[in-house]
């Protein structure tokens, strides 16, 4: 697990100029460094099979719904909501998109980051269930 | 007729029943195993009028599909007093806790996470973990451990999201990273073709995978984003019954199967001999697939696929929110986002709302195939099925033809 006092954080492109291989946030800038932070604030990180460090965050909006996030590639097919962001480190550095887990298996958060956000009140175990699978859901 | 119910009140994340054992997982990591058999003697030991239906229903749910019976169902009388206990049998409320049913042991879940889906075949339970595919030996004497407390890694790919097993065989599921096998016994099957990633793993297919199936020996394998198809394979026989080889045929895509069917459009699934197709919400459409025009006729597709009927009832589908789907005797059973439809094959419909965490059918094991078990927010629910038995096995548009063995 990353151990940064002060991670870097730094908004990539790719992900706010429509490219159509690549998610993009519906969330401004500000927000997406402030969900960043909050994803490791609660260190909802986990070290993947190359130890590389990797972070998936949620939210909630005021009407306690979970927050959308952003919009599926369009080269896919059918555009999605997204409502799962996925933070990435390389070199020190990270940056962060919005996660696709129907499409991309790589980016389902792990069964230890799920439960947290079941215990934490933010999903159900239903969803949690639904996103391992990689089947629809209501999230 | 309604089925029977038993629920049981829980945070359960996982279930599976295996030669009179209910394994149960909960959120908090532990896994409950029950004895099955005393559970349902508890049930009827107060009325043993219901006796029959009970045991059929929970216990044996082979027992009535057997051949030598049909003079007994032949009797108006007969069948109609064993409708009638069916019917009492449904309508009786069944609630257990954890606390007053009949356990057999406690411990912590083997897998030390939540699984993401689990299979128990041969004694074994093979569970899909962010760890991998690993395996823990089950149904063992042991009373403090009925399943060891240590697991076997088979495979450290943590992207399987769904498990189904049969014939020395277990089909993984990977998602966006396609479909693979593993071959529990080697020796027998496939020729280098399939590309081997780990020790008996081999990779069938690069396209998405949401979940498969076996279709005897071949292979159904089901996409919301890629569309469906079908891996054709057949056992070419060996000098013996051990010998025979299980062989590639080829594949077949759902416009094979399906002929006015576009890429991408509609959800499919199937199980044995029965595969399904929703288009534009309706009608679903039913093809019959013959394994063994296979192994006799190949190159005659008409045969391997026949068109075995629609539904035209009123009630449309929305495939685009369909989340899974399966087979069982009893019936075939679509999720959506809202909750379970059981489309039974008498032509009656069954609908279970609510958070539905988890739900499985057995259709490979004799004893339970007309279960259906369905994980709620706080409880589970126990079903059983038992419409199925007075039913003509061969003209059902709903549900698959009795099987044969277990596991």
């Amino acid at each position: 697990m990353n151990n940064q006092t002060n991670p870097k954080y730094r908004s990539n492109h790719n992900h706010r100029n429509n490219n159509p291989k690549k998610s993009q946030w519906t969330l401004n800038k500000n927000d997406e460094i402030i969900l960043f932070k909050k994803t490791y604030g609660y260190q909802w990180i986990y070290s993947n099979n190359k130890n590389k460090p990797i972070g998936f965050g949620i939210e909630k909006n005021n009407n306690n719904q979970i927050k959308l996030l952003g919009h599926s590639a369009k080269m896919y097919g059918q555009i999605r909501e997204l409502k799962i962001a996925k933070f990435v480190e390389n070199q020190n550095n990270w940056h962060g998109y919005p996660a696709d887990y129907h499409t991309h298996k790589a980016d389902t958060p792990p069964e230890e980051i799920l439960k947290k956000w079941v215990f934490g009140g933010f999903i159900d175990k239903k969803i949690m269930c639904k996103i391992l699978k990689g089947q629809k859901c209501n999230l | 007729m309604q089925p029977l119910k038993i629920t049981i009140y829980g945070n359960f994340w996982d279930v599976q029943i295996y030669k009179g054992r209910l394994y149960l997982w909960d959120m908090n990591g532990d896994l409950y195993i029950y004895n099955w058999e005393e559970l349902i003697e508890n049930i009827y030991s107060n009325d043993k009028f219901l006796k029959l239906p009970i045991v059929c229903g929970f216990l044996r749910g082979d027992y009535l599909y057997n051949n030598n019976f049909n003079l007994i169902y032949g009797d108006v009388e007969i069948k109609n007093s064993i409708l009638h206990k069916f019917k009492k049998a449904s309508s009786k409320e069944n609630f257990f806790n954890l606390e007053n049913m009949p356990l057999r042991a406690k411990q912590e879940n083997p897998f030390r996470e939540l699984q993401t889906d689990s299979e128990i075949y041969y004694n074994n339970i093979y569970a899909a973990t962010q760890k991998g595919l690993l395996l823990a030996r089950a149904h063992r004497s042991s009373k403090k451990y009925p399943v060891t407390s240590r697991f076997e890694k088979i495979w450290d790919c943590p992207n399987i999201q769904s498990v189904r097993a049969n014939s020395k065989r277990l089909l993984l599921s990977g998602g966006s990273e396609g479909l693979f096998e593993f071959l529990i016994d080697r020796e027998n099957f496939y020729p280098s073709m399939f590309k081997v990633v780990d020790n008996k793993i081999i990779q069938l297919d690069k396209r998405h995978s949401l979940f498969s199936t076996y279709a005897f020996s071949s292979i159904y394998n089901t996409s919301d984003i890629d569309g469906s198809f079908l891996i054709a394979n057949y056992w070419e026989s060996g000098d013996d019954s051990y010998s025979r080889k299980l062989k590639f045929y080829k594949v077949y895509n759902e416009s094979d199967i399906f002929p006015d069917v576009n890429r991408n459009k509609g959800f499919s699934w199937a199980e044995n001999e029965k595969i399904y197709y929703i288009k534009n919400g309706y009608p679903i459409k039913v093809i019959g697939f013959t394994q063994g025009s296979i192994n006799n006729t190949i190159g005659n597709n008409k045969k391997i696929f026949e068109i075995f009927g629609d539904d035209k009832s009123s009630n449309k589908i929305n495939e685009e929110e369909i989340v899974s789907a399966g087979v069982a005797q009893f019936g075939t059973l679509i999720e959506d986002l809202n909750g379970l439809t059981v489309l039974q094959s008498n032509g009656e419909k069954y609908r279970i709302t609510g958070d539905i965490t988890r739900w499985r059918v057995y259709p490979r094991a004799k004893q339970y195939t007309n279960h259906l078990h369905v994980i709620l927010d706080d409880r589970i629910e126990i079903y059983s099925f038992n419409h199925d038995y007075f039913l003509e096995q061969t003209t059902k548009i709903y549900g698959i033809k009795p099987v044969k063995s277990g596991n």
